[in-house]
């Protein structure tokens, strides 16, 4: 029964810390820009207003796409959330989760027939297709170095010292996946605000646009505690010092994976962006997967 | 800022359209600032918006002219209730120097209720600032159902005179 | 290198104060030369229609009424060029740069008005505009109830009598005080 108490729990609170996270992120982006800020709170009152205002919608608009891809898009963000936090699941479904949640935003972008929203999802498509490879194969190299599949143990904690190296290859990957599938300025092509208007969500407004941004919200913070759980937990933390520890981290995370990152380079362009993901990260990612190869053949 | 207000208040966030109807450009230069870090909109939870369908409120540029006027009211036509129709610049208003020409069909509040007019031409960017924050109180107003529409004004010469 | 420039600015900037204005708390800081709203000083208008003719937004208009003329000028209209300013003669018209901006929710709100009334010649009783408290300062140096009488005298009677003639019909007229028009001859009444 306990347990049930404390997932209904998780399930309430860690999308309204998530929210608070990207409004964490707002005030550091706007810090850095040498600005005020908006409050911190600022992201949850932008989706209690998105949930009170009236919905309009394009006529011929695809209902069951729209639909499809909301769901998609919230699993995809909110069930890695709660496995991430609380330790509990398949790394490999983890994986699938979070490649689904992409595939929720074409769906969503697919229901309108607007050029704005094709244009996101074409490019939103390539990116996936350029990042989602780099990000698979982080995940295969740790379950390799690990040699586990599980959140509760697969991480730097459960193996010996001299093994914590090579999972240096698939933090690195992480970092440079992390703004792609965020969805933060040098990489967000496929969402840009200014220039296709945010392409997969330009017709989307009101609750169906909450449930949107709080899937970004909800995919920030869960992508940052898979990155602290796998990589960034030297010893094995529980209780509230597990949690006050995940959060310190996820803030650091956010600051330099996402804030830095966005407002020390400007959005490139789609090839610029596929050629960097095709070469650098795979390059790495293809490079650390033969090495972690050829040193589970020498017994390691 | 009350708790209740930094936690709960949907009229703290304010997302902006803006809408050239044939601006000589002299007033965007002056809304553009606003997001700039010297005058930092956002630290009252305006933010910027690309497209009409998540706009709160929407900025108009520019006397109406025959061209613009279309793609206007179409834009018009698709932002969501509540929302805030904001003229800026003398030319929205009324017309200002190019009143009475041929290839005008505005003032903007012949065609569409405006909430609010920012005089100047152009404004400074503080009166816009001005305006957005007299906004929250008309959404907050519409949002309850209590915002009444103001009745048309008709001067002598017959020109609309706002709602 | 170029990422470290924008990495010592991204550390700068987060532990130095922020560059944003404290607008609201704080009032605008203006410009030097900033050109406000028009301010109209009635007193000093002589219906001139100098500035009517030389608005480039036609902003604004004078119009006669029963016991004066108005001055009316559409502040939704107006660029804030200041023309008008430039060719009052009579500095009716001054640059108020107390109120930097303006919203308004109606456009009604937006109208400047102001009203010269119109005043009884002291000889002959015909109505004539009430004189400018400029023009009568540049004429006869003070603004006094004397002066104003004076310039209140409309011009058939000035090229009927002569000048001393004037001085005592004034004279007479001030010490029995039976003017009619002197609250609004002082500005007292019938200005807006
Ligand atoms: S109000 Fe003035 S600055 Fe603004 S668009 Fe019109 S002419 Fe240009
Ligand atoms: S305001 Fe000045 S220019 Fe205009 S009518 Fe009066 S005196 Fe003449
Ligand atoms: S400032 Fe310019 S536009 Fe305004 S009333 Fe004077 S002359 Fe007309």
């Amino acid at each position: 029964m306990n347990i049930y108490i404390t997932y209904i729990l998780l399930g309430v609170l860690l999308p309204l810390i998530a929210l608070l996270y990207d409004g964490i992120e707002r005030k550091m982006t706007a810090r850095i820009q040498g600005r005020v800020g908006p409050p911190i709170t600022q992201s949850w009152l932008d989706f209690i207003k998105l949930l009170t205002k009236k919905v309009k919608l394009p006529e011929d608009t695809n209902m069951l796409m729209l639909f499809t891809g909301l769901v998609l898009m919230f699993a995809g963000a909110f069930i890695p959330l709660i496995m991430v936090f609380m330790r509990k699941g398949d790394l490999i479904l983890l994986m699938y989760l979070m490649v689904g949640g992409t595939l929720g935003i074409l769906l969503t972008g697919l229901a309108f027939r607007s050029p704005y929203s094709r244009v996101g999802v074409s490019r939103e498509m390539q990116m996936a297709f350029a990042y989602e490879i780099s990000f698979i194969f982080a995940i295969v190299i740790t379950i390799m170095v690990t040699g586990c599949r599980t959140l509760e143990s697969c991480n730097v904690s459960s193996i010996p010292l001299v093994k914590w190296p090579l999972l240096l290859i698939p933090f690195i990957l992480f970092l440079f996946v992390a703004p792609a599938k965020v969805g933060v300025v040098p990489v967000d092509i496929g969402e840009a605000e200014s220039e296709i208007a945010e392409g997969p969500f330009v017709e989307i407004g009101g609750r169906y646009l909450a449930i949107a941004k709080l899937s970004k919200s909800m995919k920030m913070l869960a992508l940052m505690q898979l990155i602290t759980l796998l990589y960034l937990l030297p010893a094995d933390v529980t209780g509230i010092w597990y949690w006050i520890y995940s959060f310190v981290i996820d803030g650091v995370l956010v600051f330099f994976t996402i804030s830095v990152v966005r407002n020390a380079a400007s959005r490139i362009k789609i090839d610029q962006a596929v050629k960097f993901y095709a070469t650098v990260p795979l390059t790495i990612g293809i490079i650390g997967l033969v090495i972690v190869y050829l040193m589970r053949g020498w017994g390691m | 800022m009350s708790l209740w207000s930094l936690l709960f208040d949907p009229d703290n966030s304010i997302w902006v359209y803006r809408i050239n109807a044939g601006s000589c450009n002299g007033c965007e230069i002056e809304t553009t600032p606003l997001f700039t870090p010297r005058y930092d909109a956002e630290r009252f939870g305006i933010k910027w918006v690309g497209t009409p369908r998540h706009a709160d409120v929407v900025l108009v540029t520019g006397p109406v002219t025959a061209v613009a006027k279309e793609s206007v009211m179409e834009v018009l036509s698709q932002v969501p209730d509540p929302h805030v129709v904001i003229a800026i610049g003398s030319c929205a208003v009324s017309g200002g120097v190019f009143r009475g020409s041929y290839a005008l069909e505005g003032p903007l509040d012949n065609l569409y209720p405006v909430d609010l007019y920012v005089l100047g031409c152009p404004p400074k960017p503080e009166g816009i600032l001005t305006a957005l924050l007299e906004a929250k109180k008309i959404l907050k107003a519409k949002r309850k159902g209590q915002h009444q529409e103001k009745p048309l004004v008709v001067d002598p010469a017959g020109m609309v005179m706002g709602r | 290198m170029k990422v470290g420039v924008i990495l010592k600015h991204i550390w700068e900037n987060l532990f130095t104060e922020p560059m944003t204005k404290k607008f609201p708390k704080e009032p605008v800081q203006l410009p030097e030369g900033f050109r406000g709203r028009v301010g109209y000083i009635p007193e000093n208008c002589i219906m001139c229609n100098m500035c009517v003719l030389n608005c480039p937004a036609n902003a604004i208009e004078i119009k006669p009424e029963e016991d004066g003329k108005r001055w009316t000028l559409h502040y939704d209209r107006c660029l804030n060029c200041m023309i008008c300013v430039e060719v009052c003669p009579v500095e009716a018209l001054y640059n108020d740069d107390k109120e930097p901006f303006r919203v308004v929710t109606d456009r009604i709100n937006a109208i400047e008005t102001g009203k010269v009334p119109m005043v009884s010649c002291p000889i002959c009783g015909k109505k004539v505009p009430r004189p400018s408290n400029t023009m009568v300062k540049r004429m006869m140096k003070e603004v006094t109830p004397r002066n104003l009488l004076k310039a209140a005298v409309c011009p058939q009677c000035k090229k009927d009598h002569k000048p001393e003639e004037i001085d005592a019909i004034i004279d007479k007229i001030l010490e029995e005080g039976s003017y009619p028009d002197m609250d609004k001859l002082l500005g007292k009444e019938g200005l807006e």
